[in-house]
């Protein structure tokens, strides 16, 4: 954090930096960012690489790490359940007649994460400006990108032995241990077995299409924000050269 | 007594018929996303979206939840 500058005639004097402080979340490693941007932009002599040390960068990585895999639960949750109204197997909104809105809005509930944090982290995209804001933005990133690629795999492995463990053999022993053992239970609801074998059948089928729209997601949240840094700064370079 | 009964059956009605199912719901869950979206973007509020983004998925699914139950 600078501790104070002068504006000479020239530029500006930084007279006292402290190095870029822990960032204890992405909000504060993206105000930590911001803030070192717009402190490098007005400098006519750039910064010591030296000043974001081995330790920040490590820090600023783990954040990036760190945030990709929080949403890991929801994401593992939830992302069945809309490939799920996409196949007709789940009612969104309680109707039994889907609209092309509702699965439009299904597929985007899903994507919603992964939309929100791409826009977020563009704003990013006007602080890649100097030695030490780069290499911020830089740590942060890579992070994110272990972090989404974990994520991936996770999620991958997780949906692949479900997959493999959701036999139509394996379902009609899961029906009959609900039979024998909740029996009292669902029979107040008039549960029909054989419906539910039915949907678990083909509930199963959801899970390829979940391990796709993962990657999906996760290649929104990583290039989104990656084109937009790179196209403003090429954008910046070009301006700058005329 | 009967009052009781009544604003149970008007509390299962509005909980029911309004707020987890048909156009409630949708009115609900798409109002907490663009309102979550909008606090990420313009006040980078994170865990204000995270928890709205939660609340648009429960208004999304819970209804189906209850209609394949009741």
């Amino acid at each position: 954090m600078a501790g104070g500058n002068q504006q000479g005639g020239g530029g500006t004097v930084i007279t006292g930096i402290q190095p870029p402080q822990k960032p204890l979340n992405l909000l504060n490693a993206v105000s930590e960012i911001q803030l070192y941007g717009s402190i490098e932009k007005d400098l006519t002599v750039p910064m010591d690489k030296n000043y974001f040390t081995i330790q920040n960068s490590i820090d600023f990585f783990t954040v990036g790490f760190k945030n990709a895999i929080t949403h890991l639960f929801f994401t593992l949750i939830f992302t069945p359940l809309s490939v799920g109204v996409l196949d007709n197997l789940i009612h969104v909104f309680g109707d039994k007649q889907l609209t092309t809105f509702d699965r439009i809005y299904a597929l985007f509930l899903t994507l919603s994460i992964s939309i929100g944090f791409a826009i977020f982290l563009s704003s990013l995209k006007n602080s890649y400006v100097g030695t030490i804001s780069k290499a911020m933005i830089k740590s942060l990133f890579e992070g994110l990108v272990f972090g989404e690629l974990f994520k991936v795999i996770v999620s991958f492995l997780i949906y692949q032995f479900i997959y493999i463990q959701m036999t139509p053999m394996h379902l009609a022993k899961f029906v009959l241990f609900l039979h024998k053992y909740f029996h009292n239970l669902l029979d107040k609801f008039h549960v029909d077995y054989s419906h539910i074998f039915l949907w678990l059948v083909n509930f199963r089928e959801v899970f390829p299409l979940s391990e796709l729209l993962i990657l999906i997601s996760s290649m929104i949240l990583l290039l989104v924000p990656i084109i937009n840094i790179a196209v403003t700064t090429y954008m910046q370079k070009k301006s700058a050269e005329i | 007594m009967s009052f009781l009964s009544s604003l149970a059956n008007f509390m299962s009605y509005l909980f029911y018929s309004i707020i987890f199912v048909g156009w409630g719901a949708k009115v609900l869950s798409v109002g907490c996303l663009v309102f979550g979206l909008w606090l990420l973007v313009r006040r980078e509020n994170v865990t204000g979206f995270l928890v709205l983004t939660f609340f648009s998925f429960l208004f999304a699914y819970l209804g189906g939840i209850l209609v394949h139950i009741f």
